[in-house]
């Protein structure tokens, strides 16, 4: 079990379009190899969000179980990159570590609300843990496969903000680097936020 | 492993009956008898409603079986691709999702002396036709996170395929059961959906790369 997270610098997140083959780094990516040792376990899937019941113009979900590791040398990371004709208004990737003992959960998992405080009045909380918010420049050093964030590594998070309309994300990507290498990985999970111009996986088909 | 042959099987008949004949490294082998069998190619365990998507972009692998001597034993598997596709209906019940295989026999004879071998029993394809099947109660499992009120769903073409060891049921048929093994993909997937929060889990692993999940209040 090792510390995964060194801050260096402040996150900075951009939003694309469009749809890419699973070997490219993506609109944005140019130039980034997507064959690094970047990982964060191959799940392929999604998830949708209905919005709060109290159906407030904005609103946040955050979605987790992203677990980082390297099988090579220690990462860097830069950010991320999203898929998708109907982005959030917004975008900020944590990182979670430090899960107490004893946590009723193993993994964050999805809920609505934003890391640190989830203290919107729609918010069930999220998992405890230590929430930061400064991604770009974090080191990711734990070896592969990761060990999850209750036995001491960590796990990315991404709070994804919406209004009424909506938002979905096909896929994403991780941008990082190595020494002077820089690299992209693809992360096959959607985020859906349901609204009015985002139905499907919204319980209607 | 020790070839142990039996008595000549009256192999004039059997070749008479066949339909096709194959030719295998030190032997004829003869295509004979068609068995359809029922075979789970996956499991839901929902809070709320779950179904499995089949699709074309799915595949699946089916035991195959082989008798040396007295007793069938399994002996590899067979992919078979799911082009015609299936939407199991919603629905909030425990239950396992089975498709209809069909099963060819396959006789073997040494060439050296025309004696009989050994025998095949092999996948050829997917019928088309599907049923699902309730379950008692879902497994334990321990390795869980929240999931806000949405839908949640699996198509890996990565993560870990669907597998159970006993999941064609050819016990009747052959005296043991064979595997399946089945490949998530982005469109063959299963998915649960939940008006509420509600929490996944998974066995040993994640949720999201585990063989088999299940939703838990």
């Amino acid at each position: 079990m090792r510390s995964a997270v060194v801050v260096l610098t402040l996150a900075a997140v951009v939003g694309c379009t469009g749809s890419e083959r699973s070997s490219s780094p993506g609109p944005g990516g140019a130039g980034r190899s997507t064959d690094g040792p970047l990982s964060v376990g191959d799940m392929v899937g999604g998830q949708s969000f209905l919005p709060p019941r109290s159906r407030p113009d904005r609103w946040t979900a955050s979605h987790g179980s992203f677990l980082p590791c390297s099988a090579g040398d220690p990462v860097t990371l830069e950010g991320v990159r999203l898929a998708g004709d109907k982005q959030p208004l917004s975008v900020t990737p944590w990182l979670l570590s430090d899960t107490p003992e004893g946590s009723r959960n193993a993994t964050f998992g999805s809920v609505l609300g934003s890391p640190p405080d989830f203290s919107e009045p729609y918010s069930s909380g999220g998992l405890p843990g230590n929430y930061t918010d400064e991604f770009d420049g974090a080191v990711i050093d734990d070896p592969c496969p990761s060990q999850g964030v209750k036995d001491g590594d960590s796990e990315v998070v991404l709070a994804l903000e919406t209004d009424t309309a909506g938002a979905r994300v096909p896929h994403w990507w991780i941008d990082y680097r190595v020494g002077e290498e820089e690299f992209s990985l693809r992360v096959d999970w959607a985020i859906v936020l349901c609204g009015t111009e985002i139905l499907r996986n919204c319980g209607s088909g | 492993m020790r070839v142990e042959l039996k008595a000549e099987p009256g192999a004039a008949n059997r070749i008479q009956s066949a339909s096709r004949v194959a030719t295998a490294s030190g032997g004829t082998c003869y295509w004979g008898e068609r068995t359809r069998v029922w075979a789970t190619v996956g499991t839901s365990y929902p809070t709320g409603k779950s179904r499995l998507v089949y699709s074309n972009s799915t595949s699946t692998s089916f035991g195959a079986g082989v008798t040396y001597g007295d007793g069938w034993s399994a002996s590899g598997s067979t992919t078979t691709g799911d082009s015609w596709g299936q939407g199991f209906k919603r629905s909030g019940a425990n239950r396992s999702y089975r498709v209809d295989v069909e099963y060819r026999r396959q006789d073997c004879y040494l060439a050296s002396s025309g004696t009989y071998s050994h025998t095949h029993t092999i996948p050829q394809l997917q019928t088309g036709f599907t049923r699902s099947n309730r379950l008692g109660s879902a497994p334990d499992m321990g390795t869980c996170g929240e999931v806000a009120s949405g839908e949640w769903f699996r198509g890996a073409l990565r993560g870990t395929d669907y597998q159970l060891s006993y999941g064609v049921k050819s016990e009747a048929f052959i005296g043991i059961n064979l595997s399946t093994r089945r490949a998530y993909s982005s469109e063959g997937r299963l998915s649960c959906f939940y008006g509420e929060r509600r929490r996944m889990c998974g066995g040993d692993e994640y949720p999201s790369v585990a063989r088999t999940v299940r939703e838990r209040h």
